[in-house]
């Protein structure tokens, strides 16, 4: 699906050129060094699992990098399926597979293996206080294993297996070996056979709950694979594995990720790293932006990375309004928040601040021709200011402000520093009150057309922000901001964000045609903007058929539970509690619906099934009264026709009237889903990126509003133009009987 | 074959039948002829509890159809009803409306009910509209497949409420002559209906309501040649002035 969208996205791109009589000088990356594609399946620790940055790590990526290294080819990951890795090498979609794979002769059949880097054993997870103490005492259980492994083979009874005999041996397959371990923490099977050294992982972290029993007679080797024939590229590889074997290389890896797993390396006790939940405002570049992935990036973000990593703390990021920072860190769901953060009096009331990590001007950016020179010619004009930052406070008319002192001076507040600037730009405010670093940003991306005027009165530090009272969090914080600062870590993080700021560059040309085209280019092409808009349509398309299905069961079920009433010609339980549900619902704004569900239900977590509930439960408001509009609708004389011949209530309403009343409830529910898709849009709110989302994203990094928001209006349009569509073929169908 | 025992019905505070007693016997075209408002279309419905009557007892084959026990879904399927707005099945063709309700509670396999829909149809003049919706019939074709539809179910006896009333004129003769033919073949029926020519012709009893009450019943001689009563009399003759 997503493939298929950037295809035709790219598509239509390309006929624009031609149309316009030219072509965009399409850039191919350069064929440089080797570049080895190389498949894995990060879920076996400690070979292979998902590091901090969401990139696969582990001792197989790590050697997989040494040998490219020895042998100068570049390595790119791969992470899939474990079953399709052997698969993707035969297609030639992977050159190796390293996914602490064993030989077997099996696959020896479909791919070639390099010398063995590691000897395995499998063993056998059970409960502390299980009896099991071989595998042949699994006959019979219920194992998990991981889908595809050594440990599947060995449990599965076959004709070969000689162990495992017992037909009524329940096996479990997973995908994930974590997944099999969970099952076992649940009681859903008895054992889980996988190889040690995973094994050791998990017993380790479920301490005292399980205990870890090897079975000898299942020593493995592991190899990495490649395609069968592909003698070059294996003697390459064993050729780099036994340079880093001589030169120390390896024992070093093998010490690292393999021999002293949890002591050494992690400080944290249970031997689970410190996770420090940072909240950060993703639209103040260069401090904080969303980077080409869909992730948050910029200064701030590589600062508190290299923080955590001088301290040992894992740092996960989420994205929110800038003014719910602070109350989130109250709440604790935030531990810390990095976000171009002035200090203030007013907010030490709330939060503590660490060490500074930078200083900040307030900058004035006005239009190339305006006359504004100071904070003081901004009297009386029309101001827009980031909601809740130093600049509002600056701005904003007060008891405590001497400079701004006309009541007349009216300030515009936006939720992004961006949109301000786009206001400006549209002649909507005479002037943007921001930090120096953003407003420097903007006026590079707006050349000529936006001048910047420092105000030297309004310096400002900006700190990372813990909870009140939390000195454990902000001592580690300020040790790690000056081991960054002492090691030059910070001084580089500096030149790289701030001082050397050159993103995707538009080209500029006279030619308005040329012009227009560059701006497509540049909106949707050079900074990824079809890529954020396909993900965020798949997001909106995703979330909108999920809660969809949910509305229409939910609105069934209470549609059912209100007809009691007009059976029964009273009030019925059934009916009451439908009755209120839908009061409650339609009379509440289902973007408060939404917020109660992410922050409060599910405190700010799993913010996907956050939105698919809260929109299903929504719609199956509004469902339900148009079912039930439609049962109503359908002639009493069809129920009496029923009962008059031997059907009950039930067998009536399933065989003669739900029939009739689904044709009269289509045109009102397909209404209902095309509100229901477009409501979507504000996920936004809960940190989803859905299609109206990215097109935001794309407004904030090219500072161009008209192309990505009407390209996002089209698509939903074509959306809902399609769901239209498809609506009237399925009413044509249905109104077949009505026909004369 | 039926018994009505003291039946009263009370639409809230208004008594619309007050006390109605009367014998139907197997084979017998009992007509039920009245003014409007007396209860007539009310008595009949609560015969197969269509309405829920307030009070009394029902005999049916033997069994009283009010008891708890008695399931009431089982009674309908030999105590067959015909409508006044015929209540077809719109979503369905012909042949599925005569075979929905004999397939579905498994009373006969689809292939013999869809031969005997076809039988059925064909006795009434309709066997090429089966594979019509019932927006395509006329009101005449339409009752006539509701008598086929409830005859598909085998019944011991027919309440036919008003089954011409909602026709026009030049179809009534089509529908009351399958209810003819119906009678002659032995049917136990119970209609209410302003035919008073087919009351004449076929009932072998008339029931006059009015008031909530049977106030006078007899053969069709005794009730139109020598009405007993001056409510019956005063009926008739502004029945028959039209």
């Amino acid at each position: 699906m997503k493939k298929s969208t950037k295809r035709v996205l790219a598509m239509c791109l390309a006929c624009l050129a031609v149309l316009g009589g030219m072509f965009f000088p399409v850039s191919s990356p350069a064929q440089a060094t080797d570049v080895i594609t190389v498949g894995t399946n990060a879920e076996f620790p400690p070979f292979e699992y998902i590091g901090n940055n969401g990139e696969p790590d582990g001792f197989d990526m790590a050697v997989i990098k040494a040998i490219g290294e020895a042998e100068g080819f570049e390595v790119k990951i791969t992470n899939m399926e474990f079953k399709s890795l052997i698969a993707s090498l035969s297609t030639g979609s992977l050159d190796a597979v390293i996914a602490g794979m064993t030989v077997t002769d099996e696959r020896k059949q479909s791919v070639d293996f390099s010398d063995s880097y590691y000897t395995a054993k499998q063993c056998i997870v059970v409960p502390a206080d299980s009896d099991i103490k071989s595998l042949a005492d699994l006959n019979g259980k219920k194992i998990a294993v991981q889908e595809g492994t050594t440990g599947d083979l060995l449990c599965t009874p076959a004709e070969d297996n000689d162990v495992i005999t017992d037909a009524n041996t329940e096996v479990k397959r997973f995908k994930k070996g974590t997944d099999a371990v969970v099952t076992l923490n649940n009681g859903g099977v008895d054992a889980v056979v996988i190889d040690k050294n995973p094994a050791e992982t998990f017993v380790a972290n479920n301490e005292g709950k399980l205990k870890m029993i090897e079975d000898e007679t299942s020593t493995e080797e592991y190899a990495i694979a490649v395609g069968k024939g592909d003698t070059e590229l294996l003697e390459k590889i064993n050729s780099g594995l036994a340079k880093i074997k001589q030169d120390g290389t390896f024992d070093k890896l093998v010490a690292e990720y393999i021999g002293g797993d949890t002591e050494e390396e992690e400080p944290a006790e249970n031997g689970e790293k410190l996770v420090v939940n940072v909240g950060t405002n993703a639209e103040f570049p260069p401090f904080e932006y969303m980077g080409d992935n869909g992730e948050p990036d910029g200064f701030d973000m590589a600062v508190i990375k290299a923080i955590g990593e001088a301290e040992g703390f894992e740092v996960k990021i989420t994205n929110m309004e800038f003014k719910s920072l602070i109350a989130s860190l109250s709440t604790g769901s935030l531990d810390a928040v990095i976000a171009g953060m002035t200090v203030t009096d007013e907010r030490k009331q709330s939060v503590d601040f660490s060490d500074s990590y930078y200083t900040a001007t307030q900058c004035i950016v006005v239009a190339k021709d305006s006359d504004v020179t100071g904070l003081a010619d901004l009297n009386g004009k029309k101001i827009a200011v980031q909601e809740g930052t130093t600049g509002d406070l600056l701005c904003t008319p007060g008891e405590d402000n001497d400079v701004i002192t006309d009541e007349n001076t009216e300030v515009k507040r936006f939720k992004k520093g961006t949109d301000a600037i786009v206001s400006l730009n549209n002649g909507g405010v005479d002037a943007v009150v921001i930090d120096k670093n953003p407003a420097e940003n903007f006026v590079a991306s707006n050349s000529g057309k936006l001048k910047l005027i420092e105000d030297d009165t309004s310096t400002e530090e900006y700190a990372i922000a813990v909870k009140k009272g939390d000195t454990e969090l902000l001592e580690k914080i300020n040790s790690g901001l000056a081991k960054i600062k002492e090691d030059g870590t910070f001084d580089e993080l500096v030149a790289q964000y701030i001082e050397d700021n050159t993103g995707a560059e538009k080209e500029a040309s006279d030619n308005i045609v040329q012009e227009f085209l560059n701006n497509l280019k540049y909106v949707f092409v050079d900074t990824n903007g079809y890529q954020l808009m396909a993900k965020g349509l798949g997001v909106t398309i995703g979330i909108s058929i999920c809660a969809g299905i949910l509305g229409i069961v939910l609105g069934f079920i209470l549609a059912l539970m209100k007809l009691t009433e007009t059976r029964r010609k009273r009030k019925t339980v059934l009916s009451r509690i439908a009755g209120a549900y839908i009061d409650i619902i339609r009379g509440t704004p289902a973007m408060v619906q939404l917020l109660i569900m992410f922050m409060v239900i599910f405190r700010s977590r799993y913010a996907y099934i956050a939105a698919i509930l809260s929109f299903g439960i929504n719609s199956g408001a509004y469902v339900a009264e148009n079912i039930r509009a439609g049962i109503l609708a359908v002639d009493v004389g069809q129920m009496e026709g029923g009962r008059s011949l031997g059907f009950t209530y039930g067998e009536t309403m399933r065989y003669i009237i739900l029939p009739q009343a689904i044709k009269n409830v289509i045109p009102a529910l397909g209404n209902e889903m095309i509100t229901l898709v477009k409501e979507t849009s504000i996920v936004g709110y809960v940190a989803i990126v859905d299609l109206t989302k990215a097109g935001d994203f794309i407004v904030s990094r090219t500072y161009q509003a008209f192309l990505p928001l009407i390209a996002v209006a089209i698509v939903y349009y074509i959306l809902v133009k399609i769901m239209t569509k498809i609506l009237a073929v399925i009413e044509r169908r249905l109104r077949q009987s009505d026909n004369r | 074959m039926i018994i009505v025992k003291d039946l009263k019905k009370d639409f809230g505070d208004l008594q619309v039948l007050k006390n109605i007693n009367c014998h139907i016997e197997k084979g017998e075209c009992v007509v039920v002829i009245g003014p409007s408002g007396s209860g007539k279309s009310t008595f009949l419905r609560c015969l197969n509890r269509l309405e829920e009557p307030t009070d009394g007892k029902i005999f049916f084959d033997g069994n009283n159809i009010m008891d708890k026990d008695s399931d009431i879904n089982k009674v309908r399927q030999k105590l067959s009803m015909v409508f006044q707005h015929f209540n077809l099945f719109n979503h369905l063709t012909v042949l599925d409306n005569l075979m929905l309700a004999p397939v579905k509670q498994k009373l006969m396999s689809e292939a013999d009910a869809k031969n005997k829909a076809m039988g059925l149809l064909e006795r009434v003049g309709l066997a090429e509209k089966a594979d019509n919706y019932p927006a395509q019939l006329s009101g005449g074709q339409k009752q006539r497949v509701a008598i086929v539809r409830s005859l598909m179910m085998e019944p011991k006896a027919i309440l036919f409420d008003e089954p011409t009333s909602a026709l026009d004129p030049e179809m009534v003769g089509e529908v009351l002559d399958v209810m003819k033919a119906l009678a002659k073949d032995g049917m136990t029926m119970v209609v209410v209906t302003h035919e008073m020519g087919f009351a004449r012709e076929v009932a072998d009893r008339v029931l006059f309501m009015s008031d909530g009450y049977i106030t006078e019943e007899g053969t069709p001689e005794q009730i139109f040649d020598h009405p007993q009563q001056e409510r019956t009399r005063a009926f008739l003759s502004a029945v028959t002035q039209k």
